[in-house]
């Protein structure tokens, strides 16, 4: 009895979820063009199963690069209307529609000029009759006896919050270096919340070299330290250049012989830097971005202050690039 | 644009009568005002609850007539044109038709239809076409096994199968289902159906809706006899109380309530239309409990037990 009746209960929690695949169309498109056009923030109210129901959502959109938060509609009318701006969105949710607490908070939320989508079982409802777009996450049964706890209809809100919220990732080409920038809370996510100067290389582990040094001399200092680059300074360890693996590659190339060649001849100037005071994960973003191994860290006059590997970020043999590029090559 | 009934709490009325059998208006009214307050509409005439078969055509119109004229503004009303023919059911319907505005085809009427009492699947999305050439007004299926196996015990279909529903689901003109049966079937149902944005499927059994709420709502005979009990568990069931339901004492007040309906049903089960009229006369609500012809009244003892049951749930 109690195996058969929990199958009945996901049975019909399933063809809740099932049937809002044929919803999908111009209303949903329109929400997320919204969202995604939005200048303020996405603002998700709700109450009761419905508030738990958005407070989920506000944090998958928060996890997946759309900022979020969740406005409780009764604090909503004591005062925390005044969050709500003008260029906001507006995500009610409510089954039935006809939420007084919601429906008494909604007419303001237009006033205001933001924009409100309705996320609810009943498109012909007094909220639905508000929203710029209505979707419908109606379902045809509940699975629990008496109404005690709605279970079909949360389903399928959360279902379309998830839905929502994965368009918007590739909306907003959302890629894994911003997730990992707005999750700390992981192991990889701890070690990319600090700031840079706790992990930076400093003193004698840093392969550096004067500009006049010469070439045959840079390459031994750059064996020695392991990173596959070296730093170049010049008077009062203003950063002149970096001079990569990649570089020496290319002088291999141009050059028949190192022979009387400087190592400011053959590297690269003005390489892309940091400072301490940044977090890890932005080190870790313009790695990525530019596709580099290595960044040296400078304060506000460029003077060398310590260098970065992806290593120090990642852990050994944990992240390669997709492109084709090595370090400055 | 079609219209859509409400979602809710529909009372499936019973017929009240006199001596001779013609329809006691007054009591009719007297139920309706008592119901008004609590459901969202009305099914009148019903072949389930209303004895709508064993009345005559005179009588089903009258009940139509007194419901447009009392009835609270908004109010959704189904109106049960079920003949024993396919002729029977045109005829109501054009009287039907008559009786009402026709310049008024918005107006919260809707035709209730038990199509498998007079008609076989095959054909059925025809015969809806056929009868909505008739009117411009929004039709409501209903599915009752149960009951076409009473009036028709050797058809084999007693259910309208899924491909006609799926068929029929493309006349706009049909915007619901009575639904009551197995939820294999309902479930079935609902993916034939999911083409329709708007269409409203309404349990007709409660033990059903009262285990796996319907989201549309339930068109019920024991609102006749506890209209409160039974609003509050299908308001409970259609989430209109998003924020009541914080409450533990609201939790503890449908439980309490759904024991109650659930008690209460047992006593109207073996007959609900008779049992049911038996019950509103001992409530003092209707003078008599006479049913249409072929209805089997309860014997003394049976109307002693009634009697002992509403008592002990506090009704009379």
């Amino acid at each position: 009895m109690l195996i058969k009746q929990a199958r009945e209960v996901l049975r019909i929690e399933a063809e809740g979820i099932l049937n809002l695949i044929d919803r999908i169309g111009r209303e949903f498109a329109d929400a997320v063009d919204l969202i995604y056009a939005a200048k303020g923030r996405v603002i998700i109210t709700g109450i009761g199963k419905s508030g738990i129901v958005g407070r989920k959502i506000v944090a998958t959109l928060n996890s997946t690069g759309t900022p979020s938060f969740f406005l409780h509609p009764v604090e909503a009318m004591h005062g925390d209307l005044g969050m709500v701006m003008g260029d906001d969105v507006v995500l009610a949710i409510s089954n039935s529609g006809e939420t007084m607490e919601l429906n008494v908070i909604v007419p303001v939320v237009k006033g205001l000029g933001a924009k409100l989508i309705a996320m609810t079982g009943d498109p012909a409802s007094t909220l639905a009759g508000y929203a710029d777009v209505v979707l419908n996450v109606g379902v045809v049964r509940e699975a629990c006896p008496l109404g005690l706890a709605p279970t079909a209809s949360t389903t399928a809100a959360l279902a379309m919050g998830d839905a929502l919220a994965v368009t918007l990732i590739s909306r907003r080409r959302f890629n894994s270096s911003d997730f990992k920038r707005l999750h700390p809370g992981g192991n990889l996510g701890e070690r990319l919340s600090v700031q840079v100067g706790q992990v930076m290389i400093t003193g004698g582990r840093v392969p550096v070299v004067g500009k006049e040094t010469s070439l045959s001399e840079a390459i031994k200092v750059m064996n020695t330290g392991n990173l596959g680059a070296l730093l170049v300074v010049g008077r009062d360890d203003l950063l002149e250049g970096i001079f990569t693996d990649g570089d020496l590659r290319r002088c291999l190339v141009k050059h028949e012989s190192f022979l009387g060649l400087t190592v400011a001849e053959v590297m690269t100037r003005s390489p892309i830097t940091i400072t301490e005071d940044r977090l890890a994960a932005e080190a870790l973003e313009i790695m990525q971005t530019h596709e580099v191994t290595v960044l040296p860290i400078v304060d506000d006059r460029t003077r060398l202050k310590g260098m970065i590997h992806l290593h120090d970020l990642l852990g050994k043999g944990k992240f390669r690039f997709n492109g084709i590029k090595a370090a400055y090559d | 644009m079609i219209n859509l009934p409400r979602r809710g709490l529909i009372v499936d009325l019973v017929t009240p009568l006199d001596q001779a059998g013609r329809l006691d208006r007054s009591a009719l009214i007297r139920l309706i005002r008592r119901v008004e307050g609590e459901v969202c509409g009305f099914a009148a005439g019903s072949v389930r609850m209303g004895e709508g078969l064993d009345l005559g055509l005179e009588v089903r119109l009258e009940i139509l007539a007194v419901l447009v004229e009392t009835s609270p503004e908004g109010a959704t009303i189904f109106f049960e044109i079920t003949g024993t023919s396919r002729e029977e059911t045109i005829e109501l319907l054009e009287r039907a038709e008559d009786l009402l505005d026709p310049a008024r085809p918005e107006a919260n009427v809707f035709y209730l239809l038990t199509p498998l009492i007079y008609h076989g699947n095959r054909g059925l999305p025809d015969h809806l076409s056929e009868l909505g050439r008739r009117s411009r007004r929004p039709f409501l299926l209903s599915n009752n096994p149960d009951l076409i196996g009473f009036f028709r015990a050797k058809l084999r279909h007693k259910n309208m199968r899924t491909g006609i529903i799926k068929k029929m689901a493309a006349n706009e003109q049909i915007v619901g289902l009575q639904f009551e049966g197995e939820l294999d079937r309902a479930l079935h149902y609902q993916q034939a159906l999911t083409s329709r944005q708007n269409f409203r499927f309404y349990d007709g059994g409660e033990d059903n809706f009262m285990e796996r709420p319907s989201s549309s709502g339930l068109i019920s005979c024991g609102a006749n006899l506890a209209p409160k009990a039974w609003a509050d568990i299908v308001k409970s069931s259609l989430n209109i109380y998003d924020s009541q339901r914080l409450s533990p004492d609201h939790l503890s007040h449908i439980w309490e309530s759904g024991r109650m309906v659930r008690l209460l049903s047992d006593v109207y089960r073996p007959n609900p239309p008779a049992y049911i009229k038996t019950a509103l006369n001992l409530m003092g609500l209707i003078p008599g409990a006479v049913t249409a012809s072929g209805r089997t009244a309860p014997d003394a003892d049976q109307v002693r037990r009634i009697e002992a049951d509403l008592q002990t749930l506090g009704l009379i």
